[in-house]
C-alpha cells in the first residue's frame, strides 16, 4: 500500500514512463525518508510486472553504477528491465564522476535506471554530473513533506522485525535500517530508543550472513550509545551480540568476555529471558572450546530459565544444542534423542528454520555413525525447508554437508559438484565464513584425488578468507590441511612450520580437539625423522586432549603412543646393541 | 522509421539520452539560418584542399551538438575520411590530458583505416610494412606491461592485427587507471614522436584512399572548466600539431572567459551552435525560431497529439535546447498517457515545466539570483566568472540573432522575478 504523503499520481506517471521506455530512461526519484522509499518501490515492483525489476545498493565498495549489471541474470543484460539504484552517498564523489564518463554505456542498455536520490544528492547529481543529469528522463517527486506524517511513516517502519526470507529480502531490510539510523541521526534530538533498535536490527542483520566484521562494528555502536543512554537492556544485547560475533569468529575467550559481561547486567535488572539467551551462548563457547561437560550444565541451566519464562522456541534452541554438545561426545544415542525433542517443540511453535537447522543436524549424526544413507535422507529434508523458508546460509551448509556425504562415499565428482553448488550460495549470501570451510573442504577432496596442486590452491583461499573474517579456528584447521599436503609432497620442513602455525592457533583460541590433530601430525614426522622423544611427548598430549574432550579417536591414539614408544625402545636397544 | 502516431510511441521516440545519429538523423531537419553550413564551407574549402585547420564548435549541453555532427558528417563523408574519437568513450574525461587526445587520435584512425569494411572498399592498399611499423610503434612505444599480441602477423593479416592491437589499447586505456598512468608516464615529453608517427599514418591514409582526413573530436567540451581550460590554453600547440582538419567541441562557458582571446588565436575558427531563438533581444516571440521547434516535434510525431497552446508553451519554454524540449514532450506524454489523455494538454504541459522548474531551483545558489536577474534587465554576455557558469548550467541562455546575448531559461524566470524582488524588499 502507498503510505499516506505519497501522490499517487506521480507514482502512476513514473511506471507508465517506465513501462513505456522500451530502449530504456535515466530517473530521478526523489525521497526524503528511507521509509517512503521502500513502501513506493514495492509498490512499483507490483505494478511494472511482468518487467522485471531488480536493485542495486552502491556501497563504499561498490561506486560504480555500470556494476549493477552484474546483479542482473546473465542472459537478462540485452532484456528490458528496471533498475532501482540506492544509497548514492555511500560511494561519494568518484560515482558522480562515473556518471559523466559512461552516459554512453549506460543508456547502452535497455534499462529503465531510475536513481533514488535525497533531495542533497540531487543537488550533487545536477553539479557533479551536469551531462548525464541533462539526459534524465524526468525527476519524481517522493518527498513528504508533512512532518508529522513524516515522524509517522519512519516509526512504523523502524518498528519491523529483522527476518528475511531471501537474500533480496535481507537486503532491502538493511538498506531500509540503515537508511532510517542515518535519517534518525541526523535529526537534531534523535530518539534513542529507535536507534538503539535499529543498531540492534542492523547488526543481527550482518551477523545473519557472517559479515561479522560489520556486525561486530553495529553492535559496538549500539553498546557505545546504550552505555551513554544509560540502557541497560541494551548494553546487555550489545555485550551478548559481540560475544556472539566473536564465538562465531572463533575468539572464545573474547567471547566469553563479553557473554559474562552481558549476564552480569541480565542479573541485575532481572531480564530472565536474555539471561537464557545468553547462557545458551556461553554453552555455545564452553562447547567450542571442547569443554563440553562445563557447555552441557551451561545449557541446562540456560533451559531451565527458558522453560521458566515460557520461551519454547529458545527451549527448541538450547535441546538443539544440547543435542549437539552429545554428538561430539560421541554420545550419538543421547543427542538423538535431544535432537528429536527439539525438533517436536521447533515444529510446534512454527520454527520452520530451526526444523531445518534440526534435521541438518540429525543428518550430521547419522554421517558420523557411518550411516550415509539416513544422513543424506535428513539432509535432503533439511534442505527442502531451508530452500522453502528462503534459508539461503543454511541451505549452502546442508549442501555442504552433502557433498562431505558423497566424498566419503567415494563420489569425489559428485562431491565435488555439491561443494561446488554450496560455494556458490555461500557466496551469494555472504557467508564468508562458510566459503571459507567450504574451499577446505574442496581442498580435502583434491588431496584425496591426489592433486596436491589444487588442493593447496584451494586451501590457500580458504585460508585468505578464513583469515579475512577472523575465523580463528578455520584458519588453525586450514593451515593444518596445508601441513599434511607438504607433508605428502616430502617437504616435511615446511609441513611442520604450518603445523606450528596451526597448533599456536588452536592453543590460542582453546580448540583442544583440533590441537589433539595437529600434535597427532607432527608426532607422525618426528617419528618417520626418529626423534621418538618428541613424538612421544607430543602423542602423550594427544592422548591426555582426547581424554579432556572425550575424542572418538582417543583409542586409536593410544595404540599409536604405545606403538611409538615400542618403536623407540626398540631402537634404544639397537643403539646400546650397537655399541 | 515511422514517427509516433500515439502517446506511448512519443515517449519511447523522444529520448533525451539519444542524439539523432544513423537511421533516426530522418528525423532531422535544418536549424534556421542553418548554422552548420558556414563551417561546411569552409571544411570544403580550406581542408579538402588539404589545410590541417582546427576549429572548435561549441554550444550549450543539449543544444544539439552531437546530432549536428552526426548530420555534418553525413553530409561530408563522401570527401572526407572522417575519423570521429568521443573522449568520453575512448579516454579518460576524469583525468584527460591533452598527450591522452593524441594517443586517442592516432588508435582511433588506425582503428578506421583498418576496419575491415574500409580495407575492403579501399582502392589502395596500405603496404604490410607500412601498417608492421606502426603495429610495432604501438606495441613498443605506446603499450606498457602484458600485451596480449594476436597471433604472428601474415602479411595479409597484419592490418586486421593493428586494428586489435588498437582496440585493445583504447579499452586498457579508458579502463585502467594504473596502465593509463603508465602510459602517460612514457609518452609525456616525447609529444612530437607521437605527433610524427600520427602524421606518418596520416599521409599513409590520406595517400591510398583519396581523401583528406577529418577528425571529429566529441566530448571535450565536458570536462570541467578548470580542466577544458587547462587543456585549450596550455596544450594548444599540442592539440593543433597533427597535419590534418580537426574540429574540437569547446565548453561554451570558456567561450566568454578573458583566456578565450589567447585560445582563439591558437586555433583557425570557432563555431557556434546557437540555440534557437524562442524569443528576439527587444522581447516578443521569434516565431522562426518556435516553428522550427514546432517542426522539429513534428518530424518524430502526429502533431494531432498535442494540444495547440501547448505545443507553443512547449517549445517556448525548451528556452531553445533541444534536449530540453526533447525530455518536455516525452514528460508531458507520460503525464497524458498516465492520466488517461489521448492528447497532451496543458496540464500535461505544466506538469513537465515544474518539474524542470524543480531541477533548476536544486541547482542554484541563492546568489545566482541576483544575476540571473540583471542578465534579464540587461541581456548582456559578459566574462563575469558566475556568468559563465549559470552558462554552464544553462540557467542563463546565449542566443545570437544579431550580436550574442543572453537570458534566464524561461522555465525559471517567473522563479528569477520572485526572488529577486524578495532581495529588493530586504535592502
Amino acid at each position: 500500500m502507498l503510505p499516506p504523503g505519497v501522490n499517487p499520481a506521480t507514482l502512476h506517471a513514473l511506471a507508465t514512463l517506465l513501462r513505456h521506455a522500451e530502449a530504456g530512461a535515466f530517473v530521478a526519484a526523489l525521497y526524503n525518508t528511507a521509509a517512503v522509499r521502500d513502501a513506493v518501490v514495492d509498490v512499483l515492483r507490483a505494478r511494472l510486472a511482468p518487467l522485471p525489476v531488480y536493485d542495486f545498493t552502491f556501497t563504499e565498495q561498490s561506486t560504480n553504477p555500470l556494476d549493477y549489471r552484474a546483479r542482473l541474470p546473465k542472459d537478462a543484460l540485452g532484456n528490458r528491465a528496471v533498475i532501482f539504484l540506492y544509497d548514492l552517498y555511500r560511494a561519494g564523489e568518484t560515482m558522480y564522476g562515473y556518471l559523466e564518463i559512461q552516459r554512453e554505456a549506460l543508456a547502452h542498455y535497455p534499462h529503465g535506471l531510475v536513481f533514488w536520490l535525497t533531495p542533497g544528492e540531487r543537488e550533487m547529481m545536477v553539479r557533479r554530473a551536469p551531462n548525464f543529469w541533462s539526459q534524465r528522463s524526468g525527476t519524481f517527486d517522493f518527498t513528504v513533506q508533512d512532518t508529522t506524517a513524516l515522524s509517522q511513516i519512519r516509526g512504523e517502519m523502524a518498528g519491523g522485525g529483522y527476518r528475511y526470507v531471501d537474500l533480496g529480502d535481507w537486503e532491502r531490510k538493511l538498506r531500509l535500517y540503515r537508511g532510517l539510523v542515518d535519517e534518525y541521526e541526523a535529526l537534531e534530538n534523535p530518539p534513542t530508543d529507535t536507534l538503539l533498535d535499529l543498531y540492534e536490527k542492523v547488526g543481527g542483520l550482518y551477523y545473519a550472513v557472517s559479515q561479522y566484521r560489520n556486525a561486530l562494528d553495529w553492535s559496538y555502536k549500539l553498546l557505545e550509545l546504550a552505555k551513554s543512554a544509560g540502557e541497560k537492556r541494551f548494553q546487555a544485547i550489545a555485550l551478548n551480540n559481540i560475544g556472539r560475533v566473536y564465538s562465531a569468529l572463533g575468539d572464545n575467550q573474547r567471547a566469553l568476555e563479553y557473554l559474562e559481561a552481558a549476564l552480569a547486567i541480565l542479573r541485575e535488572v532481572g531480564d530472565r529471558a536474555g539471561e537464557g539467551t545468553t547462557l545458551n551462548n556461553i554453552a555455545g563457547v564452553y562447547s567450542a572450546l571442547g569443554d563440553k561437560q562445563r557447555a552441557l550444565a551451561q545449557y541446562e541451566a540456560a533451559l531451565a530459565i527458558r522453560r521458566e519464562v515460557g520461551d519454547r522456541a529458545g527451549e527448541g534452541a538450547t535441546l538443539n544444542n544440547i543435542a549437539g554438545v552429545y554428538a561430539a561426545l560421541g554420545d550419538n544415542r543421547r543427542a538423538l534423542a535431544q535432537y528429536e525433542a527439539a525438533l517436536a517443540i521447533l515444529r510446534e511453535v512454527g520454527d520452520r528454520a530451526g526444523e531445518g537447522t534440526t534435521l541438518n543436524n540429525i543428518g550430521l549424526v547419522y554421517r558420523t555413525l557411518g550411516d550415509n544413507q539416513r544422513a543424506l535422507e535428513y539432509y535432503e529434508a533439511a534442505l527442502a525447508i531451508r530452500r522453502e523458508v528462503g534459508d539461503r546460509a543454511g541451505e549452502g551448509t546442508t549442501l555442504n554437508n552433502i557433498a562431505a556425504v558423497y566424498s566419503a562415499l567415494g563420489d569425489k565428482q559428485r562431491a565435488l559438484a555439491q561443494y561446488e553448488a554450496a560455494l556458490a550460495i555461500r557466496r551469494e549470501v555472504g557467508d564468508r565464513a562458510g566459503e571459507g570451510a567450504t574451499l577446505n573442504n574442496i581442498g580435502l577432496v583434491y588431496a584425496a584425488l591426489g592433486d596436491k596442486q589444487r588442493a593447496l590452491a584451494q586451501y590457500e583461499a580458504a585460508l585468505a578468507i578464513r583469515r579475512e573474517v577472523g575465523d580463528r579456528a578455520g584458519e588453525g584447521a586450514t593451515l593444518n590441511n596445508i601441513g599434511l599436503v607438504y607433508a605428502a609432497l616430502g617437504d616435511k620442513q615446511r609441513a611442520l612450520a604450518q603445523y606450528e602455525a596451526a597448533l599456536a592457533i588452536r592453543r590460542e583460541v582453546g580448540d583442544r580437539s583440533g590441537e589433539s590433530v595437529t600434535l597427532y601430525n607432527m608426532a607422525m614426522i618426528y617419528r618417520e625423522r626418529g626423534a621418538y622423544r618428541e613424538a612421544i611427548a607430543a602423542l602423550e598430549r594427544v592422548v591426555a586432549l582426547d581424554e579432556a574432550v572425550q575424542h572418538p579417536d582417543l583409542e586409536s591414539d593410544r595404540a599409536m603412543l604405545s606403538r611409538v614408544r615400542a618403536e623407540a625402545a626398540a631402537t634404544a636397544d639397537n643403539a646400546l646393541g650397537n655399541e | 522509421m515511422e514517427k509516433a502516431k500515439t502517446l506511448a510511441e512519443v515517449i519511447r521516440l523522444f529520448d533525451p539520452r539519444q542524439p539523432l545519429r544513423d537511421e533516426t538523423l530522418q528525423f532531422y531537419i535544418d536549424r534556421p539560418r542553418n548554422p552548420l553550413q558556414k563551417l561546411e564551407t569552409y571544411l570544403r574549402g580550406v581542408a579538402l584542399a588539404g589545410k590541417p585547420v582546427k576549429v572548435l564548435f561549441t554550444g550549450h549541453v543539449g543544444s544539439g551538438k552531437s546530432t549536428e555532427l552526426n548530420k555534418l558528417s553525413e553530409r561530408l563523408g563522401e570527401e572526407f575520411f572522417i575519423v570521429r574519437l568521443d573522449v568520453q568513450e575512448s579516454l579518460n574525461l576524469a583525468d584527460l590530458e591533452a598527450v591522452d587526445i593524441l594517443l586517442g587520435l592516432l588508435t582511433a584512425l588506425v582503428r578506421s583505416a583498418t576496419a575491415e569494411k574500409v580495407l575492403r572498399k579501399a582502392p589502395r592498399q596500405i603496404a604490410a610494412e607500412v601498417w608492421e611499423d606502426v603495429r610495432l610503434f604501438i606495441r613498443n612505444r605506446m603499450m606498457v606491461g602484458q600485451v596480449e599480441e594476436p597471433k604472428p602477423p601474415v602479411a595479409s593479416e597484419v592490418a586486421l592485427n593493428v586494428n586489435v592491437l588498437a582496440v585493445q589499447f583504447e579499452s586498457k586505456f579508458s579502463q585502467e587507471a594504473s596502465t593509463r598512468e603508465e602510459i602517460r608516464k612514457q609518452m609525456r615529453g616525447r609529444e612530437a614522436e607521437l605527433t610524427s608517427e600520427l602524421n606518418f599514418v596520416l599521409r599513409q591514409v590520406r595517400d591510398k584512399y583519396g581523401h583528406p582526413i577529418l577528425f571529429l573530436i566529441e566530448g571535450t567540451d565536458k570536462p570541467n572548466l578548470v580542466k577544458a581550460r587547462d587543456l585549450f590554453l596550455n596544450y594548444a600547440r599540442t592539440l593543433t600539431a597533427f597535419e590534418t582538419a580537426a574540429i574540437y567541441t569547446f565548453p561554451i562557458g570558456l567561450r566568454y572567459s578573458p583566456d578565450f582571446t589567447v585560445i582563439k588565436d591558437a586555433f583557425d575558427g570557432h563555431y557556434i551552435l546557437p540555440n534557437i531563438n524562442v524569443e528576439k533581444r527587444n522581447g516578443g516571440r521569434d516565431n522562426d525560431g518556435l516553428d522550427y521547434l514546432e517542426s522539429a516535434i513534428a518530424q518524430r510525431a502526429d502533431l494531432a497529439l498535442f494540444d495547440t497552446e501547448a505545443l507553443r508553451t512547449l517549445t517556448f519554454h525548451s528556452g531553445g535546447l533541444m534536449r530540453t524540449l526533447i525530455r518536455m514532450v516525452q514528460g508531458a506524454a507520460v503525464n497524458a498517457l498516465s492520466t488517461g489523455g489521448k492528447q497532451i494538454g496543458d496540464k500535461d504541459v505544466q506538469v513537465a515545466l515544474n518539474e524542470e522548474k524543480a531541477d533548476y531551483i536544486a541547482a542554484l545558489k541563492a546568489s545566482d539570483y541576483a544575476v540571473l536577474a540583471d542578465r534579464m534587465r540587461d541581456k548582456d554576455l559578459s566574462s563575469d566568472p558566475a556568468v559563465q557558469e549559470l552558462l554552464h548550467s544553462r540557467a542563463l541562455l546565449e542566443y545570437a540573432n544579431g550580436e550574442p546575448w543572453c537570458d534566464v531559461h524561461p522555465v525559471i524566470r517567473d522563479l528569477v522575478r520572485e526572488r529577486a524582488k524578495v532581495e529588493d524588499c530586504d535592502e
